[in-house]
């Protein structure tokens, strides 16, 4: 059983989220009655509209004032900028960086070419890590290789993007190559059901304890009868 | 004590019974149309929907209504391996097990199927088979050409159509029938009926028109969203009839608790 009290706060949030247009719609709406009241009963409005005249001149060379101010800010901004930039770049070149392997975790590790060989490897991790491109290259490459380690990767990738659908084709890709890959079949039956599967993820994930015995597929099973996966 | 929302809330859990077959407008239409199809002279036969619709719901009330007419036979998930699809194919064909430490040929298999052209029709109903792959279904149009089985393919849409090799497809299947999210009308049906199979009048009752428009707009009419959404709205009554009923209305179900439900699902973003 869930959070009932979280649920309600957050429900609370939403009435009045969805409350606001007719609050402001309400208050525009009495402003108005209580305006036209005023002009009918004393005239108010155009007398104000008379006026305003005076108001837009002096209210203009207000403005002048500030933007001249402000464009000095901006360009003092900008210069201070440029500078910066400058001296990342010197740092740099003094560098010169080769990539000396790209591996399939999309670790990039870069290696500084330093005549001395003084200078240690930088990792650099990137976050975007399986990104659309990438897995879409990986699956024309599954389709030459059948290589399971690709088709695995690939299932994981789209669990993780929660693009269920795709991770259990491909896990199940994995398993019509080599049936006997616990992660496959474990990602499989979670796709399903994260999908709302549940009679059918439960299903495959016995017939597959039947098959290995697995102890990390019983814990799974537990859960999701449980309703707590 | 339980709650009655507890027996409510396990009606929705996701299952494809026969037993729970409801019978509604689409899926009276589109069932009516598989049977015509299957004494069509095609090779396949292809059922069509997004996951959720209630494909595999109709497969196996087809083979249900079938079974004692025809030689026909169900095949509810995909293989684990390729081995064990022709397998299957081998006990269909023969009736027989393999025996141990023996493969199937696949060309043999072939051929032994065009054999059976004109002695036997066999109907294979194969779900799920958007996740056969190319190479596979390739292997399915093969064995479909000897005309001694005929396949009908149960696959659904998916955001990439190249995953089925579409077009490859389109070419081979001369029958498609597809299932489309749910109607208002039906969507109540399927409600209500569930419902009433388990004797809950009192609660069918409670949901009335409006809350099924909202149950509509939140899940477009879709059974399996539908479902998700009906066990959460329980599980949050159930909590409420266990632990503060004054805040929970028998008669008439509030907004309040189908608004919080789609905000656990995430249909409402707050
Ligand atoms: N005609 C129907 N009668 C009863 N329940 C249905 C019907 N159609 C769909 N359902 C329900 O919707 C859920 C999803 O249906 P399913 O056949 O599994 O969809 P699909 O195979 O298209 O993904 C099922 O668990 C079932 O509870
Ligand atoms: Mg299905």
């Amino acid at each position: 059983m869930y959070d009932i009290r979280e649920l309600e706060e957050a429900w609370l949030r939403y009435r009045k989220k969805r409350r606001r247009p007719f609050l402001i719609a309400a208050a525009l709406f009495f402003a108005f009655i209580v305006l036209y009241v005023l002009e009918i009963k004393t005239g108010y409005l155009t007398r104000v509209f008379q006026r305003k005249g005076d108001t837009v001149v002096i209210v203009d060379t207000a403005i002048e004032r500030n933007e001249t101010f402000g464009t000095n800010k901006i360009s003092l901004e900008r210069s201070g900028r440029v500078s910066q930039i400058v001296e990342v770049r010197k740092d740099e070149s003094t560098k010169p960086i080769a990539i000396s392997k790209i591996n399939k975790n999309d670790t990039m590790v870069l290696a500084p070419s330093s005549v001395d060989g003084s200078a240690k490897n930088i990792v650099i991790e990137l976050k975007d890590t399986n990104d659309p491109q990438t897995l879409h290259d990986l699956e024309k490459r599954f389709k030459l290789s059948h290589d399971t380690d690709d088709s695995l990767f690939l299932a994981k990738s789209y669990y993780k993007r929660q693009q269920y659908e795709k991770a259990a084709y491909w896990a199940y890709q994995t398993n019509l190559i080599n049936e006997n890959i616990e992660e496959a079949w474990l990602v499989f039956v979670k796709s399903k059901y994260k999908l709302g599967r549940h009679a059918e993820a439960i299903k495959v994930l016995k017939a597959y304890i039947d098959k290995s015995g697995s102890i990390r597929a019983k814990v799974l099973l537990e859960k999701m009868q449980k309703h707590l996966f | 004590m339980k709650s009655r929302y507890a027996v409510a809330k396990e009606v929705f859990v996701d299952s494809v019974d026969t037993m729970d077959y409801i019978e509604l407008e689409s899926s009276y239409k589109a069932f009516k149309k598989l049977e015509q199809s299957i004494e069509k002279p095609l090779k396949m036969i292809l059922l069509f929907g997004s996951p959720g619709t209630g494909k595999s719901m109709l497969l196996g009330r087809l083979y249900e209504k079938l079974k004692d007419k025809k030689e026909i036979h169900y095949f509810d998930t995909p293989a684990i391996s390729q081995k064990e699809f022709y397998h299957k194919i081998f006990l269909v064909l023969t009736g027989k097990e393999l025996p141990p430490n023996t493969e199937v040929n696949f060309s043999a298999l072939v051929n032994y199927c065009k054999k059976l052209r004109g002695k036997r029709e066999i109907v294979i109903l194969l779900d799920e088979a958007q996740m056969y792959g190319p190479e596979l279904m390739e292997k399915i149009r093969l064995l479909s050409d000897s005309r001694a089985i005929k396949f009908i393919v149960s696959l659904h849409k998916t955001e990439d159509e190249d995953l089925i090799a579409k077009a490859h497809f389109q070419s081979r299947i001369w029958e498609v029938v597809e299932l489309k999210n749910a109607s208002v009308e039906d969507l109540a049906t399927y409600i209500h009926k569930k419902l009433l199979k388990r004797n809950l009048f009192e609660i069918a009752n409670s949901l009335k028109p409006k809350h099924i428009q909202m149950i509509h707009k939140f899940t477009r009419g879709n059974f399996r969203e539908c479902n998700k959404m009906m066990y959460a709205i329980f599980e949050v009554s159930e909590y409420y009839d266990l632990h503060e009923p004054n805040k929970i209305n028998y008669t008439n179900m509030s907004r309040k608790i189908i608004e919080m439900a789609a905000i656990k699902l995430g249909y409402i973003h707050v």
